[in-house]
């Protein structure tokens, strides 16, 4: 067990710094690319912001908070998407082609190595800006930030990326069984724009979705509904507590799912 | 017309090979106009009072066709004269016997008028059923409000072909187009309506054509405009075409003996 964990650290190390090395040769366009995404994202915090002050809150959360939400969410997303992204993005082709084949003679385990494969820098973009926001809806809502403080976001952030992590798995594994994955691609996106918001002004059914099926509610709605005691009724209001074993038990299940779904991969192509 | 009549029937057939992508993007089409509805209750809350004159059912018929108006005036004429540009193809598309604007915004038009009639109308349609659509729409303001839409249109691609140029002096217009798109998504309203901005950037838009592509028609929609104020907003949008029209006439005539075709 060690020496695997061991052995895929070490691939981990070996791929991430062939990916920085990559990101460093073509520096402007890596550059541009961020300052793009960045751009198109503070336009959305932008307009939260603008929609929001107009009304004074929504259910309760005003427009920091609303903001503190969307910003845990794409900072989350920015981990999980690092170390996972490229395999929902490569996967569908490689299994098209049959050039996934390449893995399965390599002398690894399947979904380690392509986690420790995976690694893109792209998502620095996401997490710099989710931080600057964060930084700004604490000194907005007077929150002293203390040490004990940011342990708690820490853990938030890692279980909710454990989230977003196990979706990306569901979705790309999901490519072993049926060709054209944009359906599931489309539900995983929906949601997650429903998460940018506190579930509570959503029909109950959406809320029960986006807390078992998709479980969205636990990368920042339930936590941050605890952190920043807040009091609007929804349908499981207890589900603070549960976030980390929620997280750790969905990002298992996908594993799972993945592992399994793998085993029904054919090659095609010769 | 011809011409059009084509691009729409290659467009039908191209769709309905791929019924079940056409299903789900139906249906999702559908939840995200959901998604906007329940984020405007949210943020009426249960009392529903009108906060700047605007009702919570106005707003809802507003984000609607707004919605629908961003789908009419959208165009990617931008990212595809880069693309032609960077790859070459863009040689083919001038020997054309037709000039390259006039083809592009017939194809630009089609494919946005197919888009919405096959597209976003069942979305549309049933959005309204399922929301109710509470607004009296007379013949005065149908009309105005589709001229107005087909003003949107022009100014749209006016504005895009004209950064769109930009490609044969800079090479690559990707940032560029990022940029204008970001400043499309702020000023369009097609989300928040310029009624709720801040007054700096209410003051700002003023002069900025992108809120004469889609706030201002859906404006007009939802009565929230007097017919003077509804005519004034059409001259608005005259003198913009005019405007986009004499700058795209001077950039395009100087630039395209420049045009540096790669690859082909």
């Amino acid at each position: 067990m060690m020496m695997g964990l061991c052995r895929y650290m070490g691939l981990t190390y070996f791929f991430t710094k062939k990916a920085v090395k990559g990101m460093l040769t073509y520096r402007w366009s890596f550059l541009i690319n961020c300052i793009s995404q960045a751009l198109d994202y503070s336009v959305t915090f932008l307009l939260m912001w603008i929609m929001i002050s107009a009304f004074e809150d929504m259910n309760g959360w005003n427009a920091y908070e609303v903001m503190l939400l969307y910003a845990f969410s794409l900072f989350a997303y920015g981990i999980a998407g690092t170390f996972f992204f490229n395999i929902m993005n490569l996967l569908p082709g490689q299994i098209l082609k049959g050039t996934f084949d390449d893995v399965l003679i390599k002398p690894v385990k399947v979904l380690p190595y392509l986690i420790s494969s995976s690694f893109i820098c792209n998502y620095i973009a996401h997490m710099t800006l989710s931080v600057i926001v964060m930084a700004v809806c604490f000194k907005a809502l007077q929150i002293q930030v203390t040490l004990c403080l940011l342990w708690r976001v820490a853990g938030i952030l890692l279980f909710g990326s454990l989230i977003y992590g196990g979706l990306f798995l569901i979705v790309s594994g999901s490519a072993f069984l049926v060709a054209k994955i944009d359906s599931l691609f489309q539900i995983m996106y929906f949601f997650r724009e429903v998460s940018y918001y506190p579930i509570s002004i959503f029909p109950r059914i959406i809320q029960v979705i986006v807390t078992t099926l998709v479980p969205y509610g636990f990368v920042n709605y339930y936590p941050l509904r605890e952190l920043l005691g807040k009091e609007d009724s929804v349908v499981f209001r207890q589900a603070a507590v549960l976030s980390p074993l929620a997280a750790v038990l969905f990002f298992t299940v996908s594993c799972l799912l993945f592992h399994q779904s793998s085993k029904c991969y054919k090659s095609s192509g010769s | 017309m011809r011409l059009c009549r084509k691009i729409l029937a290659i467009s039908f057939k191209e769709k309905s090979i791929f019924r079940f992508d056409y299903i789900v993007g139906t249906v999702f089409a559908f939840l995200y106009i959901v998604l906007k509805v329940y984020l405007w209750k949210g943020l009426y809350g249960a009392g529903g009072k009108a906060i700047g004159g605007i009702t919570l059912n106005s707003m809802i018929v507003y984000s609607i066709i707004a919605g629908f108006t961003e789908g009419i005036t959208k165009t990617t004429v931008m990212k595809d004269l880069n693309d032609s540009v960077l790859d070459g193809t863009i040689s083919a598309n001038m020997l054309l016997p037709i000039g390259l604007k006039r083809y592009m915004f017939i194809q630009s038009v089609t494919r946005n008028l197919f888009r919405t009639l096959y597209g976003m109308l069942p979305s549309v349609a049933s959005a309204m059923l399922v929301f109710g659509f509470h607004v009296n729409v007379n013949l005065v303001n149908l009309f105005l409000y589709l001229s107005s839409v087909c003003m949107g249109v022009i100014i749209n691609f006016l504005y895009n072909f004209l950064f769109g140029s930009s490609v044969i002096w800079l090479r690559n217009s990707f940032f560029l187009s990022n940029i204008n798109s970001v400043l499309l998504s702020l000023f369009s309203g097609a989300f928040v309506p310029v009624w709720f901005f801040p007054e700096g950037l209410k003051e700002l838009s003023r002069f900025l054509p992108f809120r004469y592509i889609v706030f201002e028609p859906a404006a007009i929609f939802v009565n929230a405009k007097s017919p003077q104020e509804a005519m004034a907003v059409l001259g608005m949008q005259l003198i913009w075409i005019g405007l986009l029209f004499g700058a795209v006439t001077l950039v395009w005539n100087r630039g395209r003996h420049k045009i540096m075709i790669q690859g082909g």
